[in-house]
């Protein structure tokens, strides 16, 4: 592994660790940054990386350091209601990731990002957003046994604000990033 | 916020070998899973709690527990609806409140969640940070995961600290008295801070890149290793007696 890929891959790392840590209160219910650091280590760095990023967080959660939001760990995190979620940010890194190594071939000359690659960003969040769902819904809905109705009430409709918030703000963080980082993983070791 | 889960105190468990420990944890976790009795998988957390109790004081023992209650809670709530055709244990007037049925897999999944939080949280207070490196190593973790793992926790503190400097002086500038102020200024702060934070760690990297270039990494000489994990008496003793626990508790609390 590079050395900066080391690097950058560790960044994303401790990011997605710090963004538990951060709440926001956009609605009545309080979102954390987690899922903004694996979207924007998907699009900034690529799936690669991402993926990696990703994966040390939820070992590291499993092994029972207290990386997960609230300062807690262990592996019965994934047993519990809201395992699905965490499972999830693994296909939200993938998508995500996808998205930004696919919008690098929609570069100009001075590496910033053509209209189409910032479309392909923005549908590749979009997608990545709602493929968390796509596995913390059900899980929730069987771990539960909840309806389907009570199970997009309880685990999606309150999150929503807060989740179109964070697409917002890694279209422009992303936006303006992306030449940077991917010039900087694009640079090969001696 | 995290630089080292490492909690000093005393007990066997501090010379316990960590990769028999970590061995240890995730077979037990395993086992609490498969059909074994409640009362079995209580007293697993019983047990585990007053090593904590004993081993780091009775405010650090009981955190763990405050940091899982909302998911107790989340779990003592829903469940209930799960199963409604048993007969009704807990009623209110005519309306059945929890099924027989509820209360035990209420009790399994509670007994469960405690478990496996206290087993894991042991794990991370009695081993220092540098040891479960060395674990992941020993277990098969390459030198290049490991040493991310390792820049991880030490990006951490320094990204939470410029992250909370930078949000400090962003509020500064929206001083707002009112709450519904306040919670609209953190909400339009979040991208100017996350921008100014991403540029403080992206500037971080080159002196980083250059200072490992420096020391060798890349080039195919690693790093010397100045720490090895030490066991008291033979690693042999320490995996036996890890396998005889897991044995044991298995036999003892199987249905």
């Amino acid at each position: 592994m590079a050395v900066r890929n080391v690097i950058i891959t560790s960044l994303f790392t401790a990011l997605i660790i710090v963004g538990s840590f951060i709440i926001i209160p956009v609605t009545v219910v309080p979102v954390t940054l987690q899922t903004l650091f694996v979207l924007l280590a998907g699009v900034l760095a690529g799936r690669k990386t991402a993926l990696t990023s990703t994966s040390l967080y939820l070992v590291l959660g499993a092994v029972g350091l207290p990386v997960f939001s609230g300062a807690s760990g262990g592996l019965a995190h994934y047993f519990g209601p809201t395992g699905g979620f965490l499972i999830g940010m693994l296909l939200m890194a993938a998508i995500s990731g996808a998205a930004g190594d696919a919008a690098m071939k929609y570069q100009n000359e001075d590496q910033t990002l053509m209209k189409k690659g910032l479309v392909i960003l923005i549908l590749g969040s979009f997608a990545a957003t709602v493929s968390i769902y796509l596995v913390g819904i059900p899980f929730i809905k069987f771990n539960l046994d909840l309806t389907w109705p009570k199970a997009f009430a309880t685990a999606m409709i309150p999150f929503i604000p807060g989740d179109l918030l964070k697409l917002v703000v890694v279209i422009i963080v992303s936006n303006i990033f992306f030449p940077r980082v991917r010039s900087y993983l694009a640079v090969k070791d001696e | 916020m995290i630089s080292s889960t490492y909690v000093a105190g005393k007990g066997l468990i501090y010379h316990f070998d960590a990769r028999s420990k970590l061995l240890l944890t995730l077979v037990l976790c395993i086992e609490v899973f498969l059909p074994v009795s409640p009362t079995g998988i209580y007293l697993l957390s019983l047990i585990s709690f007053l090593i904590a109790l004993y081993a780091t004081g009775m405010k650090q023992a009981l955190s763990p527990l405050k940091t899982i209650l909302p998911l107790i809670i989340m779990m003592v709530l829903f469940t209930p609806f799960t199963y409604t055709d048993a007969p009704a244990a807990i009623t209110a007037g005519n309306v059945q409140l929890a099924t027989t049925e509820a209360l035990y897999h209420l009790n399994l999944l509670i007994a469960r969640f405690i478990a496996i939080t206290y087993m894991a949280t042991l794990f991370v207070w009695t081993t220092t940070m540098s040891d479960i490196m060395l674990t992941f190593q020993w277990y098969g973790l390459p030198y290049s995961g490991a040493l991310v793992i390792t820049l991880a926790f030490r990006f951490i503190p320094f990204i939470a600290d410029s992250f909370k400097m930078i949000s400090d002086a962003h509020s500064l500038r929206r001083v707002s008295s009112d709450t519904k102020g306040r919670r609209r200024s953190r909400i339009f702060d979040i991208l100017p801070t996350i921008s100014s934070a991403l540029v403080f760690a992206l500037k971080s990297i080159p002196n980083l890149a250059a200072t490992l270039e420096h020391r060798g990494y890349s080039t195919g000489h690693r790093r010397t290793r100045y720490r090895t994990l030490r066991t008291k008496g033979p690693l042999f003793t320490h995996f036996l007696i890890c396998v005889i626990i897991a044995t044991s508790f298995y036999l003892l609390f199987s249905l």
